[in-house]
């Protein structure tokens, strides 16, 4: 296997790390790779975790988008079998024009399957569908030893659920099961409503999730004092036609843009962000209904590639966390007004209201209310700040995001993941000479 | 493009299998040959689900040369025959073992001697209008150090090309050359250079476009042919003396 130097980051180019990166392109070199001797392996799929989750600083980290073939589908069932490499992307191309569409998704779908198991990520209908891994049926996963073993709820269900949000530190994902959702449309019918305050925005996405498969707040971070929290909420369901003139599977294709090199850092200044955000809240008609097409509604990022690079080269953190209903609009409205005094007003801040909690020993949902902030890598300060809402939120019984995390201190995390014990003695039994680590893993004290 | 079926040689390599990705979704039926079987599975199974219809998988290896009328028998079976086949054989030499006779014959064998053998067995067998696509390399230009045997092998795939294509082109088959320049695949990684690599993806789109409509040598990207040319007409001492 071909080991080469790289520097890499994840999607918030914050850190950015020298690792030994290896890319093998066939299972049989990923087994090879997996049971030679060396240093320590992380997996890394197409690097859309924001912070440290797939880095490996000084040591290896295994790139796995070249192993993406699709294995097996049941279009009677929607079941799908495919090599963890296999990206939404591949996906959404690949199945819905005959119907079909992932059952979850995040707010890109440049993620692989693998990364969505191990970040068990949400959508905006977990409310409804709860997380990616409701979704999974089975996987297989690589150990250290170079053995497969095929978990699922039944077989090994101990291995699947610290494998479920375990961050690539059980094994490698190899391949997955995975249940499609049926669709008739690729689009999407959508109502928004305009909100003033938090309360409002907390209270309206509550009422919408009792209506609507999705719902989100866009939340406009820069406004504050009594406006502070305000948001377009919006509830969606997949439609069951197309405007006229299109066939329902057959959604425009979108002119994409690209961001060609890093921004001056100063580019995402305040007011520029002030002006943004403004921009978005009043031109968001209250009430108003319309049909959108997938792309639209659930990637609007999408559109522009490398949009992370707006930021500049300090790069960007993205803080996400959860409260629990009853703490989370006193512990939101804490969090936000802080980071106004500070001067640290977050220029993306998306608003979303989770369901019920799966198993997944480090698995991020649970009930209540989740927040997503974005925020330029700033002074010192800013990182102080940041450990002070961190406690804010441990108190109150919240957690923050590990596949946005480049900060969290090892305390903490112990305070907001309960069930960190078990997954460590998981952990010691599946990887006892400790060969599975990431940067990640090494911060927060999961391996040494 | 007929929307045939079309043979794919190599088809667990990365261009290999983007080649037959691409010729899938285009609604083309698919044999495919590849000599590891899982893989060679795991590409056939990949095909199935993308275009509902699982595709021929023949196992064979490039110098099992007494393999190859099983193959050819297997292709003789699909109905209406073969549209086209894109051979995508390659192998790297191994600086270390330059003096091995073994590891020299190998790679010459690999490189030139088994597609030469099949696309004789081919050439045979196809009708008017099918394209025999051969992926060769833009090192068959020029005699480089670092790549002297892996150039010579294929810079005589492009001469046997180019004989080929004279003896085909009366019988209405279209033999085409096509120089790949760096693609970022197995062979380029960690080298010096990637970002002039193009993906595999990208790769294999410019193979099957030039299926359906390309002439004679086709360089992929389009403007190694320009570099190439300035590279081939330097007078060999100037060409030494480039930085690598």
């Amino acid at each position: 296997m071909i080991w080469k130097p790289e520097r890499l980051a994840g999607w918030g180019n914050h850190p950015s790390q020298l690792c030994r990166v290896a890319r093998p392109e066939r299972l049989r070199e990923l087994r090879e790779l997996s049971v030679a001797p060396g240093g320590t392996l992380a997996w890394r799929g197409l690097g859309r975790s924001y912070g440290d989750a797939s880095l490996n600083a000084g040591d290896g980290v295994v790139l796995l988008g070249r192993l993406n073939r699709f294995r097996e589908f049941d279009p009677s069932t929607g079941l799908l079998e495919c090599e963890a490499g296999a990206s939404l992307a591949d996906i959404i191309a690949c199945f819905l024009p005959r119907g079909f569409f992932p059952p979850v998704t995040p707010g890109t779908r440049a993620v692989t399957v693998g990364g969505a198991v191990a970040c068990d990520v949400h959508g905006k209908n977990h409310h409804r569908d709860g997380a990616f891994s409701a979704h999974v049926s089975e996987l297989t996963l690589l150990t250290v030893g170079g053995q497969l073993l095929r978990c699922s709820r039944r077989e090994h269900p101990d291995v699947f659920w610290a494998t479920v949000g375990g961050m690539g530190l059980t094994g490698c994902i190899v391949t997955v099961r995975l249940a499609l959702q049926r669709v008739s449309s690729a689009f999407l019918t959508v109502v928004q409503r305009r909100t003033a305050d938090l309360q409002q925005t907390m209270q309206q996405l509550a009422t919408l999730d009792a209506e609507h498969r999705y719902t989100v707040a866009w939340v406009d971070g820069m406004a504050g004092g009594r406006s502070l929290g305000r948001a377009v909420v919006s509830g969606a369901d997949h439609a069951s036609g197309a405007p006229a003139g299109r066939g329902p599977l057959s959604p425009p294709a979108h002119r994409r843009g690209t961001v060609p090199f890093p921004a001056p850092n100063w580019f995402l200044s305040p007011t520029m962000v002030r002006g943004f955000g403004a921009l978005r809240y009043h031109r968001s008609a209250d009430g108003a209904r319309y049909l959108a097409d997938f792309d639209a509604f659930f990637y609007p990022l999408d559109s522009l590639a490398h949009w992370n690079r707006l930021y500049g080269r300090r790069g960007f953190l993205q803080y996400q966390f959860v409260l629990p209903e009853a703490t989370a609009l006193e512990g939101m409205t804490r969090v936000l007004e802080t980071l106004h005094r500070a001067g640290h007003p977050p220029f993306l801040a998306v608003l979303k209201r989770l369901g019920a909690a799966g198993e997944g020993l480090l698995s991020f949902p649970r009930a209540g209310y989740t927040l997503a902030l974005d925020l330029p890598v700033g002074p010192p300060e800013l990182f102080a700040l940041l450990r002070r809402l961190d406690e804010e939120v441990a108190f109150r019984g919240g957690r923050v995001y590990l596949a946005k995390d480049a900060r969290l201190a090892p305390d903490l995390f112990r305070a907001m993941y309960p069930q960190l014990p078990a997954f460590l003695a998981l952990k010691e039994r599946l990887d006892p000479d400790g060969r599975l680590a990431t940067s990640l893993s090494r911060r927060l004290g999961i391996t040494a | 493009m007929s929307r045939g079926t079309f043979l794919v040689v190599g088809a667990t390599s990365t261009i290999g299998r983007c080649v037959a990705r691409r010729l899938a979704a285009e609604g083309c039926g698919l044999c495919l040959t590849g000599r590891d079987p899982e893989e060679l599975a795991a590409v056939a199974a990949d095909i199935a689900v993308r275009c509902g219809r699982p595709p021929l998988a023949v196992p064979l290896e490039a110098r099992d040369f007494g393999s190859y009328p099983a193959l050819m028998d297997a292709c003789g079976a699909i109905p209406g025959g073969l549209a086209g086949a894109v051979i995508t054989w390659g192998m790297p030499e191994d600086p270390l073992a330059r003096t091995d006779p073994a590891a020299t014959a190998q790679v010459v064998e690999v490189n030139l001697t088994a597609p030469a053998l099949l696309l004789e067995w081919l050439a045979d067998r196809l009708g008017p209008g099918s394209c025999l696509a051969v992926l060769s390399s833009v090192a068959g230009d020029r005699g480089r150090a670092d790549t002297r045997l892996y150039g010579a092998a294929k810079a005589g795939l492009n001469v046997f090309l180019a004989g080929l294509r004279a003896h085909c082109d009366r019988r209405g088959i279209r033999v085409l050359t096509v120089k790949l320049g760096r693609v970022d695949t197995r062979l380029s990684f960690g080298l010096a250079g990637a970002f002039l690599a193009i993906s595999p993806e990208s790769a294999a789109k410019a193979v099957v476009r030039s299926l359906r409509r390309g002439r004679g040598t086709v360089y992929i990207p389009g403007w190694w042919r320009w570099i190439m040319l300035a590279l081939r007409s330097l007078p060999e001492g100037l060409f030494r003396r480039l930085p690598r």
